[in-house]
């Protein structure tokens, strides 16, 4: 990073390969839209090359990168809740059968033994989706292998409340997944 | 085993494989605790699936993007380049050096001020003795009465040359 700040865009360039998973990962568990957190997350390498000149370097520069990343979903959070999203259930003005907006369904046919992973997939998906957003994240970072000590930077709280963070988020998950976890299907 | 080191050890085991010394405090703590087995595995469990979710889906030309993202020439005003510049410099020099630069452009401000007070004091002292000196005339009610001023008479030049003759016999 410090070659970064000194304008080394290979540096730069390294830095985007190594971390660009774990933050669209990130971003993506907290705007679950594919697209939106692609572009998110590349809006937070542009700002973190926007602002190298302010990185200190006593903090470490992943606790830097995901408290950017983490600010700017709070942000988008913020904008769609001022602003919603039109509903894709809205008709198109000249063709009352067809819906106004349509996309390409991207997904790939996934065969039979498959569903159920990514049904489970969804489930997991969905509680988690479910959490507060200060618990998810916590619960994220330390899927990243995030010491606690950086996830409290990041959040901006104690050790201990990011602890307890951590502990509720994995509770309330735990009790939602509990059939799965206990014997590895579904009991529904 | 305390449930304050069971935690413990529940959060090492989610960070990397317990050692067998651990393994074995926690085969002894669920012998005596056999129903913390159950959470011990649902909390592994859920560990390993979230971990197992995959990865957000990213275009091949991600890095790609951002890098010309960031290559964009950005126009920057005169006005903000020293800004910018001015910010940068104040963020390299250490604060004692601020303050003495501080503490330097404060003194040279108290000292311009009390000089500025100074010279407006002399100059005040030169117009009151102006004024004393007028102070000396007879007073307006005087110059009111018209006989008092047809008294005076006229001022002659021999006066001026009697004082002169008084001043030349004056001994030094």
């Amino acid at each position: 990073m410090l070659r970064v700040k000194r304008g080394d865009r290979r540096a730069f360039e390294a830095l985007v390969v190594k971390y660009k998973q774990p933050v669209a990962n990130l971003i993506y568990r907290t705007l679950p839209d594919a697209t939106e957190a692609e572009d998110l997350t590349q809006n937070v390498f542009i700002q973190v090359y926007k602002s190298r000149e302010r990185y200190e370097v006593s903090a470490r520069f992943t606790t830097w990168l995901f408290t950017i990343a983490r600010n700017l979903c709070l942000n988008e959070i913020r904008r769609r809740s001022r602003h919603p999203a039109e509903s894709l259930e809205l008709k198109h003005p000249e063709h009352d059968d067809q819906p106004l907006r349509q996309f390409e369904d991207v997904r790939t046919c996934a065969p039979p033994d498959s569903v159920l992973h990514s049904e489970l997939e969804e489930k997991i998906r969905a509680a988690l989706t479910d959490l507060p957003e200060n618990q998810r994240t916590a619960i994220l970072l330390f899927r990243e292998d995030l010491a606690y000590e950086e996830i409290a930077r990041i959040l901006d709280c104690s050790l201990s409340a990011t602890k307890s963070l951590i502990h509720r988020g994995r509770e309330t998950l735990r009790a939602r997944l509990k059939p799965y976890l206990r014997t590895g299907v579904w009991h529904e | 085993m305390s449930e304050h080191e069971y935690q413990s050890l529940l959060e090492s085991a989610l960070r990397r494989p317990l050692n067998a010394c651990e393994e074995a405090r926690l085969r002894t703590y669920f012998l005596v605790h056999p129903e913390a087995q159950e959470n011990w595995e649902e909390q592994l469990a859920l560990h390993q699936s979230l971990r197992q979710l995959p990865d957000a889906p990213l275009s091949s030309h991600f890095t790609g993007r951002v890098l010309a993202g960031v290559g964009r020439p950005e126009r920057v005003s005169v006005a903000s380049a020293i800004w910018a510049a001015w910010t940068a410099w104040f963020r390299e020099v250490q604060w004692a050096r601020a303050a003495a630069m501080a503490v330097i452009v404060l003194g040279v401000g108290v000292l311009s001020h009390r000089h500025y007070d100074q010279s407006s004091r002399f100059e005040l002292a030169t117009d009151l003795q102006a004024v004393s000196s007028v102070a000396k005339l007879p007073s307006v009610d005087m110059l009111k009465d018209f006989d008092f001023i047809n008294g005076l008479g006229p001022v002659t030049p021999s006066a001026d040359v009697d004082l002169l003759n008084a001043l030349d016999r004056e001994p030094n």
